[in-house]
């Protein structure tokens, strides 16, 4: 009975050469596709350097970031000993037809600075908490056709408060989800970066009687 | 002398095993494109019953009524003031399950330029669940720009995630450009929690 003997690798490629290379060169551009990120598409106009005030597209914002301040309190809230806030305020408006939720909001900011997120563990890309000026309640979305004066607030510590504040403005894609083929927004770009002054803290904390 | 035999499949064996896995990657990925979905069966399609104010509109397994329609730029919800960039449109309605315990938790108003607005951000339903036969009192209070008003609907569904071979009733709220002006000067309205119970009669 024939036994069926295993090639070496090399008899393999010397008996199967044009295999072996399609092989080769499909493993090769598998690994160059994702280590250029992927399939995703591209964004070659890449960021473009704004100043305070300039009115942003980043799909699906039209948006504005005017000043920073680095406050003791925010609204009703203390910052914790040790601790402060620093404060970007703004205009945000939703452009597309569709009302967005929270997460879509604060992950069209990116500030370059370290700080706390909400559940108050130290983080290298903090979150923004985005409240609305007239009435301090926290934006958890928004719906379309409205424009809200409004304060992202970061908690950072009170030792590093930034003399000025880089923030990158992001754009998302809406396309379904992969997982559950739901239209949401995805695939976040940056499209602009500003710098913003940031005003520093009151030489003295208020005290909690003064609050 | 021969070497010690090889063990473990050989390399063409692995070389073909990861073609084929590939390829039905790649087909599996195309087969999706032609898959049906949601927007392809119409048979799910939610049962749209339309309606006014005033009118009660069959959810199946509850009837709603929308009862009222207010306006105003600053409501005041579990003791805080939301002051909107637009109009807080609020709406008082009432459901009165038919067949089994059922509230509605499902809201959306859209516009004629086909802008939709749901229960996100500070957009609220407040409704409870009750018992077939006995009205629950519930309000709804979304913000809007003022230029939605002239065209906007409600839809109201029981469930807020699925309304795919349910009933939605859509009410044309019928408000104009006057009651968003009048609106804009409203005073600052108190939202109510639900109420279960026929409302109480009013004196005469």
């Amino acid at each position: 009975m024939p036994t069926r003997i295993p090639l070496a690798p090399g008899a393999l490629v010397r008996t199967h050469p044009w295999l072996s290379l399609g092989a080769l060169a499909l493993v090769v551009a598998l690994a160059v596709v994702t280590l250029t990120g992927g399939w995703s598409r591209s964004a070659p106009e890449g960021a473009v350097q704004v100043a305070p005030g300039t009115e942003v597209d980043a799909a699906p914002f039209s948006l504005r970031l005017d000043e920073a301040s680095a406050r003791f309190v925010r609204g009703d809230e203390d910052a914790e000993p040790g601790q402060a806030f620093v404060v970007v305020e703004g205009q945000v408006e939703l452009t597309s037809s569709t009302s967005v939720t929270a997460t879509t909001l604060t992950d069209a900011f990116r500030a370059d600075l370290s700080g706390y997120d909400l559940g108050g563990s130290a983080t290298q890309d903090p979150a923004p908490v985005v409240s609305v000026v007239p009435d301090g309640s926290t934006l958890l979305g928004l719906g379309p056709g409205l424009r809200y004066d409004v304060q992202l607030s970061y908690v950072v510590d009170e030792g590093s408060v930034p003399d000025r504040l880089d923030v990158t403005v992001l754009e998302h894609t809406r396309r379904p989800s992969a997982l559950d083929g739901e239209l949401r927004w995805f695939d976040a770009t940056p499209v602009a970066r500003l710098t913003l002054d940031v005003a520093p803290l009151p030489a003295i904390r208020p005290a909690e009687e003064d609050l | 002398m021969t070497g010690p035999a090889r063990s473990g499949p050989a390399l063409g064996h692995v070389l073909g095993t990861a073609v084929v896995c590939l390829a039905l990657l790649a087909a599996g990925s195309w087969l999706q494109g032609w898959l049906p979905d949601d927007d392809a069966d119409p048979a799910a399609e939610p049962h749209v019953r339309a309606g006014g104010v005033g009118d009660a509109l069959d959810l199946r397994t509850a009837t709603v009524t929308v009862d009222e329609v207010r306006g105003t730029r600053r409501v005041e919800q579990y003791g805080t003031e939301l002051v909107s960039p637009g109009l807080w449109v609020v709406v008082g309605y009432t459901v009165v399950p038919t067949e089994e315990n059922a509230t509605v938790t499902f809201a959306e108003l859209e516009d004629g330029r086909g802008r939709t607005w749901g229960l996100v951000g500070r957009n609220a339903n407040s409704c409870a669940e009750s018992p077939p036969g006995v009205p629950v009192r519930c309000t709804v209070l979304m913000e809007v720009p003022a230029d939605a008003l002239p065209t906007l609907r409600l839809r109201l569904a029981r469930l807020s995630r699925e309304t795919r071979f349910d009933a939605v009733a859509e009410v044309d709220l019928g408000l104009t450009r006057d009651d968003a002006e009048g609106f804009a000067t409203a005073p600052t309205y108190s939202v109510p929690a639900p109420e279960l119970g026929d409302p109480p009669e009013e004196d005469s």
